[in-house]
């Protein structure tokens, strides 16, 4: 599954090409694209104006990890996000200059988290860390929630998972993954409808 | 209550687990000697493979001193630079990844095969050994490794995309879930065999009589199992234990046995490094026995291959986490090394007559 960049740039033609996944409200639960702070490089130099990868990491990991929490089985979920990170900071040149750096990281992790290859990699992975300790099954009273999530196809899995997680709109979701929004109408729906009828609730109108 | 309002609990619940649970500080100094971990691994591998050509350059030059090449070995050759006439091969070769490239053992010495040039997850060659069929992550292509001519014949839709030829060699072989590709290599006209729902295979190969191995299955349904190449009734060879992860499975050239890869899969979380496995079953489901423990899997992105030669040659594939050897599977379980690289391998018949 390969996962590139698009390579459009911040301020193309003064319109965003990609879309716009810039809405008033952001994009879900992540900051308003405000000002470029400043930070330190991978390289460790100081960059002025421009995105800091730093920054970056310390913003979008926590989410990240509970995105693969979503989508993967406990255990594998720290190396799955610090996957899809190393993937952004292996190519923080071209993805700093992205519109919404974090859409694109989020669809690397949404894709890793979903491939069963790439969770062999991630296990083999965290075995030869086994100074991290073991995990364990899941706790807490949604786990429930999250193994059935985790049990819809994968599709259904990663809507479910940016929408309810990001608070996205299915326009959002749709630009996050790359595909129609009647594509990801359908995808949430059915996967709602599958949810509410296994855990006995009232599905509501879809978003 | 409403599924919405338990989906969102559900969600800020996932988040302030994984606020509290985490050091981003730590987490960014893994990363970042993750990063300088790995690049020195592909810096050293890429050093083997220039000096694992250099010397065998000085064994096909006869003793004369070999050149070191200023550049990392290039899998790859503008079909212009290439030969133009491919030289007679009397001995089935072995092949291998290497890198984004493939590399040939056989009595003409190691050589580089031209026309790859993308990360191969699967490849086979065709009956009469003149072109070789790859699966990369995106796309099925044939190339002719002697003259580098490569030509894009579909897309890949799946991670492993395997590939394999017909016994005619017009047609590569390749699936999607629940579908097997027939893709004729001519005109690139695709035609579909239906397979029961749920059947994803992880490897393909081809008998002479025109029957199709596959692994299907996971790590508690995995099987090998067979459906007639123009269509038909699908059957089960052999049920892996449960907990077992099987790939790879091939024909012998008399079709009377398959042989195939297995890792134990403990359940999740519990994750380990196990034994690679080759495994040999009779073609009826018979005397299913373990050949040969060639190594513990760590299988670190590449999943390791296995092929039989034309002749009857076993080769594999080890994998663990410093190295990657090939070794040929004796009739005993003896293994004998016969060279290195990574992920998947074939033989390259010796040219007919």
């Amino acid at each position: 599954m390969a996962v590139r960049p698009p390579r459009r740039r911040r301020g193309e033609g003064g319109v965003n090409p990609t879309g716009s996944l810039v809405r008033s409200e952001g994009m879900g639960s992540s900051p308003p694209l405000g000002p470029p702070p400043v930070g330190v490089e991978p390289t460790g130099a100081v960059t002025v104006g421009e995105r800091s990868f730093d920054d970056f990491y310390r913003r979008e990991l926590a989410g990240l990890v509970a995105l693969a929490r979503a989508l993967c089985p406990p255990g594998i979920a720290e190396d799955i996000a610090q996957e899809a990170m190393l993937v952004v900071y292996r190519r923080w040149p071209e993805v700093r200059d992205l519109e919404h750096p974090e859409a694109y990281v989020r669809r690397v992790c949404a894709n890793l988290a979903v491939s069963q290859f790439r969770r062999r990699l991630a296990e083999a992975r965290a075995f030869s860390r086994s100074r991290v300790p073991d995990p364990g099954p899941e706790h807490g009273e949604h786990a429930d929630f999250w193994r059935l999530v985790r049990s819809l196809p994968r599709r259904q899995a990663q809507a479910v998972a940016l929408h309810y997680l990001y608070d996205l709109s299915v326009a959002d979701v749709a630009r996050t993954l790359q595909v129609s929004e009647g594509s990801v109408k359908v995808h949430l729906s059915r996967a709602r409808q599958s949810l509410a009828r296994q855990l006995g609730v009232d599905v509501g109108e879809d978003p | 209550m409403r599924l919405d309002e338990l989906a969102r609990a559900a969600a800020e619940d996932l988040r302030e687990s994984a606020d509290r649970d985490l050091d981003p500080a730590v987490s960014l100094g893994r990363l970042r000697r993750t990063r300088r971990r790995r690049k020195a691994a592909w810096l050293t591998a890429v050093a083997a493979v220039v000096v694992a050509t250099a010397v065998a350059a000085s064994d096909a030059l006869g003793g004369r001193r070999a050149v070191l090449p200023l550049v990392p070995a290039e899998p790859t050759r503008t079909a212009a630079s290439a030969r133009t006439t491919a030289p007679p091969r009397p001995d089935e070769a072995f092949v291998v990844r290497s890198g984004t490239g493939l590399l040939s053992w056989s009595s003409r010495g190691l050589e580089t095969l031209h026309g790859i040039e993308a990360e191969v997850r699967s490849f086979a060659f065709s009956p009469d050994g003149s072109r070789v069929a790859y699966g990369t992550p995106t796309s099925i292509v044939v190339a002719d490794p002697d003259t580098g001519r490569s030509e894009r014949l579909a897309a890949c839709r799946t991670d492993a995309c395997p590939v394999t030829w017909t016994p005619d060699g017009l047609e590569v072989l390749t699936s999607s879930p629940g579908l097997l590709r027939r893709i004729e290599v001519s005109t690139g006209v695709e035609r579909t065999v239906a397979l029961p729902a749920g059947w994803d295979p992880l490897s393909l190969d081809v008998s002479r009589e025109g029957l199709v191995l596959m692994v299907v299955g996971g790590p508690d349904t995995g099987r090998l199992a067979t459906v007639p190449l123009s269509g038909g009734m699908p059957a089960v060879v052999h049920t892996l234990p449960r907990a077992t992860f099987g790939f790879d499975a091939r024909w012998s050239p008399d079709g009377r046995r398959v042989a195939w890869m297995s890792k134990a899969e403990p359940d999740l979380p519990s994750v380990s490094v196990s034994d690679l496995v080759v495994n040999v079953v009779d073609a009826d489901g018979g005397h299913a026995r373990r050949l040969a423990v060639v190594g513990r899997c760590a299988c670190l992105g590449h999943t390791p291959g296995l092929d039989w030669s034309p002749r009857g040659r076993l080769a594999v594939m080890s994998s663990d986490t410093r190295t990657q050897t090939a070794f040929e599977v004796g009739p005993a379980g003896k293994l004998t090394r016969i060279g290195g690289g990574s992920g998947p391998v074939a033989w390259r018949p010796a040219t007919p007559g």
